[in-house]
């Protein structure tokens, strides 16, 4: 049957049905711009200030005067949200910018450094696998101090090894690979293929793991606040709000809740992102 | 001898509307116990997803039509899920292609071959261990007890194709599909499972050989059925079809045969421009075994204008050989020269500026690809690296006989015939001397590889090329080489010229690998 033949009806089953393959992304698109709008100015989406306490509004539940709510003090929960996403998602951004920079540095000097260089690198790595991460976080910001400088020093660090590793992995097994050596054969300088065919493709999983890994630095960054190891008080982060709000939790679920729901939701966006742009990023490569 | 399998008016599609791909498109076949039935045909021909139709494993996309499909009186068509898994393994024994990964790395020989013995109570469970040992003794896996407790990892090939057979014929079916069971296998390994499928036959199994190599057919089919574009175009006796094919497609099948025509004329003398005296590689072994001498002494002279072709089966050294010849490593000992200069002690920096004088195809050309880059950029690389500047991408595809538009697309979407010509193309664009060739046309159909074959040899005549050609396949060597080198345990056996050498061997194994090549019955009319 071709094209032509089928019935009005069935034809749009199947445009729609390839529609909604392409709902997620897009979905999660739409909730980091709104994202990037909130940590940019915050003021376009919510106009107050984040801390306005009102002792006539403590603790009003979610409705038309404050769409999430009010916390202890009478304050916005939206416009707390709003103006805390800069912070929640900085600490995670740059931590995780750091633990790429720091990674790709250690798993290119394991791989392309020689032996020596490679046992050190790796074992470090391991050491630091070994122990949970949270608990070397807080090692870390015990020394130096709790503030937000610390913390994405000590998140940054934490992450490290997962990316580390996955360079070195990826270099070795280009290395190896028939293409790289099709090149050497066409008298290519070792720089030259480095740069045409080791980091191009080394890349991209890479970044897939650092998409991922911005969702966990971020929810990281928010325990750590929550452990109160974070920005100071009153500053609203979304840690630092999930934290407060657990003790009113009996009485006022949103105040916990909804930073937790956010928090969540965001980690998620940007991991169904980051999937669906490894994806296309491939396409090139049925199978 | 009664009537095991019926098909009439199978048809297989896969999607609908404007995506919809005929697969198979209404053959019907019979088989009857005792019999060998082969199914021809190449790439995309429908022949595989016939043999999946069979086992109900068409897929969820496939939707399958036929008249009728019934296996020793019972109609297929009407199974549900589960009773297609009663009928698999018990009543159909499928042996699949590619041992080397049909086989679960971490399972047992032994528990392999009991899982359909197992699923299908087929024997109490006290005696599936006994069993498991006589199927291993029955397919001629040496020691049984011993490897019923290895992993895959500790066969090789040919001991896993028989293992993979013993777990299809474990339930004792009455019909057995074998698609593709001899591809990448070495030529004594092939003889010997053909014989194995052989034996099942007589002893009354119904075998249905699915398969694109007419010669491994010829060695046991009945009958023989041609397949292109879904259809069956030919369907006779064996015999009858391979020695007066009346379809002009079976006609074309056989004459893409390698090996049927004489070795080439043998070339004008002409200088060295490869010379490997006394090469020497050896690779550390696990524990305190003795290092495994991969190439034990291998010398050669390569002239330009010249195919030596190097034969041996899988572990003989012919790839270690290839890469020692290309520098990729370095030898424990001897030397090699290429282009009367020195080349295997030179070093790195000094050899950068002349690897473009030897280039290698390899038996794989979609993993010499940057999967990031189109046919295009590969080219215009391979140009750049070669410091041409008269030469085109165009002229390039036009050297291989590629259409100029698929230079936009990527090596993943081409066939394998179209990648191995980038491949050449790519070696072709740096101007060598030498081109190293590690079994090209191995992974490919045969009337594919005789096309591949045909544009190599035509490439030599015009730019004066020397080959250095590796293949396992003794009717490809003997069809492009000039000389001949036999390889053993990374020995040279035998040299010398491929007429000598192929009709008149010498070697103890060089006459066994002669005798494991199938043979085909001669043509009655040559048209």
């Amino acid at each position: 049957m071709a094209v032509a033949d089928l019935p009005p009806a069935d034809l749009a089953v199947l445009s729609g049905r390839r529609r909604a393959r392409g709902v997620g992304p897009v979905l999660a698109a739409v909730f980091l711009v709104l994202l990037a709008v909130a940590a940019i100015a915050p003021g376009l989406l919510a106009p107050g200030s984040p801390d306005t306490t009102s002792t006539a509004d403590l603790l009003r539940p979610p409705g038309a005067g404050h769409l999430f709510g009010t916390d202890q003090n009478g304050r916005d929960v939206y416009t707390r949200i709003v103006h805390g996403t800069r912070d929640s998602l900085l600490a995670g951004l740059a931590a995780t910018a750091l633990a790429l920079a720091a990674g790709i540095v250690v798993g290119a000097v394991g791989a392309l450094g020689g032996r020596i260089a490679d046992n050190l690198t790796m074992r470090l790595v391991e050491v630091l696998l070994a122990v949970p991460g949270l608990v070397t976080a807080l090692l870390i910001v015990a020394v130096a101090g709790p503030g937000t400088t610390t913390l994405i020093m000590a998140i940054g660090f934490i992450g490290m090894p997962a990316y580390a590793r996955l360079v070195r992995g990826q270099i070795l097994q280009l290395r190896g690979s028939a293409f790289v050596e099709a090149a050497v054969a066409q008298g290519l300088r070792p720089a030259r293929v480095a740069v045409r065919h080791i980091i191009p493709n080394a890349v991209p999983p890479v970044l897939l793991l650092a998409t991922i890994g911005t969702g966990a630095a971020i929810g990281a960054s928010a325990a750590l606040s929550f452990l109160g190891l974070g920005p100071r008080p009153p500053d609203p982060q979304w840690g630092a709000m999930l934290q407060q709000g657990q003790d009113y939790f009996a009485v006022a679920w949103w105040t916990a809740t909804i930073p937790g729901v956010v928090l969540t939701l965001t980690v998620l966006a940007i991991t169904t992102l980051g999937q669906h742009l490894q994806r296309r990023f491939d396409g090139g490569n049925p199978g | 001898m009664s009537t095991m399998l019926v098909v009439r008016d199978l048809s297989v599609t896969f999607g609908s509307g404007r995506h919809r791909v005929d697969a198979v498109r209404g053959i019907s076949l019979t088989l009857r116990a005792g019999r060998c039935l082969a199914v021809v045909g190449e790439s995309g021909s429908g022949k595989s997803v016939t043999a999946r139709a069979l086992l109900g494993l068409a897929g969820d996309h496939a939707t399958v039509r036929a008249g009728a499909l019934e296996l020793d009186g019972t109609d297929l068509t009407r199974l549900g899920p589960r009773q297609w898994r009663r009928v698999r393994g018990r009543l159909i024994g499928l042996v699949p292609q590619a041992a080397m990964v049909a086989l679960d790395p971490l399972r047992t020989v032994g528990r392999e071959v009991a899982e359909p013995l197992r699923l299908h109570r087929a024997v109490p469970p006290a005696d599936i261990g006994e069993r498991v040992v006589e199927l291993l003794t029955d397919t001629g896996v040496p020691e049984p007890r011993i490897r019923v407790r290895q992993r895959p990892g500790q066969l090789s090939g040919g001991q896993r194709q028989r293992v993979l057979i013993a777990s299809a014929i474990a339930c004792r079916p009455p019909l057995v599909i074998a698609d593709e069971p001899t591809t990448a296998l070495d030529v004594t390994v092939q003889a010997q499972i053909l014989t194995l499928l052989d034996d099942l036959r007589r002893a009354g199994t119904a075998v249905l050989l699915i398969s694109h190599d007419l010669a491994v057919v010829a060695q046991l089919a009945d009958e023989i059925a041609v397949m292109r574009d879904g259809r069956i175009v030919e369907h006779g006796p064996a015999a009858r079809v391979l020695t007066a094919p009346e379809h002009d497609y079976t006609r074309r099948l056989l004459d893409a045969v390698p090996g049927r025509g004489g070795p080439p004329a043998p070339p004008p003398s002409a200088p060295v421009v490869l010379r490997a005296d006394g090469l020497v590689k050896t690779y550390p072994r696990p524990g305190r075994a003795a290092p495994l001498r991969a190439v034990d002494g291998v010398s050669l002279r390569l002239h330009a204008g010249e195919t030596l072709g190097v034969v041996g089966e899988s572990g003989s050294g012919k790839s270690t050989l290839a890469r020692l010849v290309s520098a990729m490593v370095a030898p424990d000992a001897g030397s090699v020269e290429l282009d009367g200069g020195p080349w295997h002690d030179l070093s790195e920096r000094e050899r950068r500026g002349r690897r473009t004088e030897i280039q290698t195809i390899y038996q794989d050309p979609l993993s010499s690809f940057d999967p990031r880059h189109t046919v295009e950029v590969i080219l215009r690389h391979a140009l750049q690296a070669g410091g041409e500047r008269r030469r085109t991408v165009t002229d390039l595809l036009d050297l291989v006989g590629l259409e100029h538009g698929l230079a936009r697309r990527r090596p993943a979407l081409l066939s394998g015939g179209q990648q191995q010509r980038v491949a050449i193309a790519r070696a072709l664009a740096v101007r060598p001397r030498v081109i190293v060739c590690d079994e090209p046309v191995s992974a490919l159909d045969v009337s594919v590889a005789a096309q591949v074959l045909r544009l190599l040899v035509g490439l030599q005549r015009e730019h004066g090329l020397a080959y250095l050609f590796i293949s396992h396949h003794l009717g490809v060597v003997r069809e492009v080489s000039h000389r001949v080198l036999v390889l053993k345990d990374g020995r040279v056996v035998e040299s010398g010229v491929t007429g000598e050498v192929l009709d008149a061997p010498s070697h103890p194994y060089t006459r066994s690998l002669l005798k494991a090549v199938p043979a085909m019955p001669p043509r009655e009319a040559m048209r």
